[in-house]
């Protein structure tokens, strides 16, 4: 029996061309599908469409039809949807509505009147399942990237709904985390529905497969094909500019987090010229070290010593965009007119290699672009040691690697955070975080 | 000191009250004193302090004012043939920022030593709609999440501009980007709403178990009767 019927779904943001052209699909009970889309596919448009938050919150036009268990789901009223479909978002931050971890998980049951006892009970096992134990009464906003994506498969997980939804499935999360969260999907009795602009090889366990492209939906045999279809080269570096050398140098370092961790860090070094990987599980203190680096943050003893300003690349491009366009983001702290010929050669460039308009509206940008002119600010800048946290978030591994060899071609050293084996490999150096230090390993470049 | 936040919240309103009742200015900043002491009860040393903080502007702008818009009394201070500070101004300019403080330690006494859901379940055990009891949570989390937006967007500018940044400018732009980022969240923010049943009607539960409400019903009448004697006494001294 088809669970899920999806028949000509169409829709376009107002004024905007179409996003979804016709997608077409239908799933059995229990089915679980693993989508490929590259970024600005429509991933987050389709699964948004599914649970009847468009048009309702962002205006546009919908055509076709989605039917699960018999039910519409197209500008269904999405009260009416909730016990059906659960939908696991992108931005994590975006969807907290309350301050601590056991207050968020349990926010939904409370709303329909869970007794607290049953309540506290459930929030318990959410808690244990994912791990947050330690975190129950943290502040969200404190959490690393991947312990706040945690804290929503959590609430997805507690919900228990019969159609899941995950829109950038692996965003964040490390290897044990996506294997974990994969395999709970697999487990469950639900239809689901995972989107992720990026392969894994988790996705194995999935029982089918699809790739969005261009507003339509192509199913895909299996793992294989899916895979064969992704371009995984590894492209050439561009040649390295040649600069003056620096060196980011931290000995003894002592960080201790409020989230509870302790980390040290006999000794890093990052030279221009080379990328060097930093990698460690969610919530190991990899951007807490990030932050100490780049003087954001105070450490209990030890030092850091650069010459130079160093460049960093936050997880969430959207703290790093304050102007209207894109051209004003590139060329600030002077304005695009009062620009001297060398810098506007340099922000040309950096436009041209990173694909963006110079008058598209930098906050209205999709994720994908908001990321490259983060890194685009940064080539402009052209700073001698870059820190890029989780580069990988929102984009696909040729677009991530893109961006990474432009910085390089600075002549800059990179230290790069990723939770990606592809991109981890390439790193000529790798520094790992066990048990709580920052230790140098052998790695294959 | 341990207190259930609806008890919290009629003390806040308690204080705000009383410093409005006709008392002298030192009767205004005996409560004031009371104020921090309960903050520091409530919320400990840094909590208050943190606070305090970040009253400094306004309690700036107070003293400076206040005074100007008062002009009768004892002249206390002159600038050649121009009379700067009259004693009514500089009462007036006391007595306004004793109220100042006084709420503000109130309020944000309850605010800093009670959870977000805390303060819901409160106000729902008081009475008010699941609505309001939705904007109020909004609220609440909305504060935390543009803190955040605006720490982590001047970081950025640090990062970006160094120590050529000029503090205006910094300041500006991690305003408006911090805005622009919370108005961005608020589609998404309202999809979450939806598919946690925020807006369904009934009964509505939490993980915080409130204390029983005559116990708190008799807590806040004793702190009601405490501050009526006080009033007295302040009054008579």
């Amino acid at each position: 029996m088809k669970s899920l019927a999806v028949n000509n779904l169409s829709f376009n943001y107002k004024g905007c061309q179409r996003t979804l052209d016709g997608l077409s699909l239908k799933l059995e009970r229990g089915e679980k599908l693993f989508v490929l889309g590259l970024p600005g596919s429509g991933k987050t448009t389709f699964l948004r469409c599914l649970a009847g938050f468009l048009p309702a919150f962002v205006k546009g036009d919908i055509e076709g039809s989605a039917v699960f268990e018999g039910k519409e789901l197209l500008n269904a009223d999405t009260q009416s949807s909730l016990g059906t479909l659960s939908l696991v978002g992108q931005n994590p931050e975006e969807q907290f509505l309350c301050t601590t971890v056991s207050d968020e998980l349990a926010c939904a049951f409370g709303n329909q009147g869970m007794p607290v006892q049953k309540l506290g009970e459930l929030v318990d096992w959410g808690l244990a399942a994912y791990d947050l134990e330690k975190q129950r009464n943290q502040d969200l906003l404190s959490l690393s990237g991947g312990q706040k994506r945690r804290v929503l498969l959590a609430i997805d997980a507690m919900l228990g709904c019969p159609l899941r939804l995950y829109d950038s499935f692996y965003d964040g999360l490390d290897e044990k985390w996506k294997a974990i969260a994969t395999r709970s999907i697999i487990e469950s009795d639900a239809t689901c529905i995972c989107m992720s602009s990026r392969i894994d090889q988790s996705a194995r366990l999935f029982s089918s497969f699809a790739l969005l492209k261009d507003g339509k939906l192509t199913r895909v045999p299996d793992f294989q094909s899916l895979e064969a279809r992704v371009d995984l080269s590894i492209q050439p570096g561009l040649q390295r500019r040649q600069r003056e050398p620096v060196m980011l140098q931290a000995s003894d370092l002592e960080i201790s987090y409020r989230g509870g961790f302790d980390l040290k860090v006999p000794s890093l070094r990052v030279r221009t010229g080379e990328t060097v990987g930093l990698f460690g599980e969610n919530g190991s203190g990899k951007t807490s070290l990030a932050r100490v680096l780049c003087g954001l943050d105070k450490v209990r003893s030890g030092k850091v010593i650069c010459e130079s300003r160093i460049g960093y690349l936050f997880q969430n491009p959207d703290y790093q965009i304050f102007l209207p366009t894109v051209m004003d983001e590139l060329c600030y702290p002077s304005k695009p007119a009062r620009l001297s010929r060398a810098r506007k050669a340099r922000v040309e460039e950096a436009l041209k290699a990173f694909g963006l308009a110079p008058d598209a509206i930098a906050t209205m940008l999709p994720p994908s672009s908001r990321k490259a002119l983060q890194a685009a600010v940064y080539y402009v800048l052209d700073r001698p040691i870059c820190i890029l946290d989780e580069l990988e978030a929102s984009l696909d591994f040729q677009s991530a690697m893109r961006m990474l060899r432009l910085l390089e071609s600075t002549g800059a050293g990179i230290l790069l955070i990723t939770h990606d084996k592809a991109l981890q490999s390439l790193c000529s150096r790798v520094y790992q975080i066990e048990d709580g230090i920052v230790k140098e390993v052998v790695h294959e470049a | 000191m341990k207190l259930d936040p609806r008890v919290k919240m009629a003390l806040a309103v308690c204080l705000t009250i009383i410093v409005f009742l006709p008392l002298s200015v030192y009767g205004i900043a005996i409560y004031t004193a009371i104020s921090i002491i309960f903050s520091l009860l409530l919320q400990g040393l840094s909590g208050t302090l943190r606070s305090l903080r970040s009253l400094g502007l306004f309690l700036v702008l107070i003293i400076l004012m206040s005074p100007l818009m008062e002009r009768s009394g004892q002249v206390l201070i002159n600038l050649g043939a121009f009379h700067l500070l009259y004693r009514d101004g500089l009462v007036l300019a006391l007595a306004t920022a004793f109220r100042f403080v006084s709420i503000s330690m109130a309020f944000s006494s309850l605010l800093g030593s009670s959870t977000q859901i805390e303060i819901l379940m409160s106000l729902y055990a008081l009475g008010l709609g699941r609505r309001s009891c939705l904007v109020i949570s909004l609220t609440l989390s909305f504060i935390p999440f543009i803190g955040e937006s605006f720490k982590r967007i001047n970081e950025s500018q640090k990062l970006r501009l160094g120590e050529d940044g000029h503090f205006s400018r910094w300041l500006f732009a991690s305003l408006v980007s911090a805005l622009v980022m919370t108005l961005r969240s608020t589609a998404p923010r309202a999809m979450a709403l939806e598919s946690r049943g925020c807006m369904l009607t009934g009964k509505l539960t939490g993980l915080v178990k409130l204390q029983s409400p005559l116990r708190a019903v008799l807590q806040t009448l004793a702190l009601a009767a405490g501050f009526a004697v006080s009033y007295i006494g302040v009054r008579l001294i």
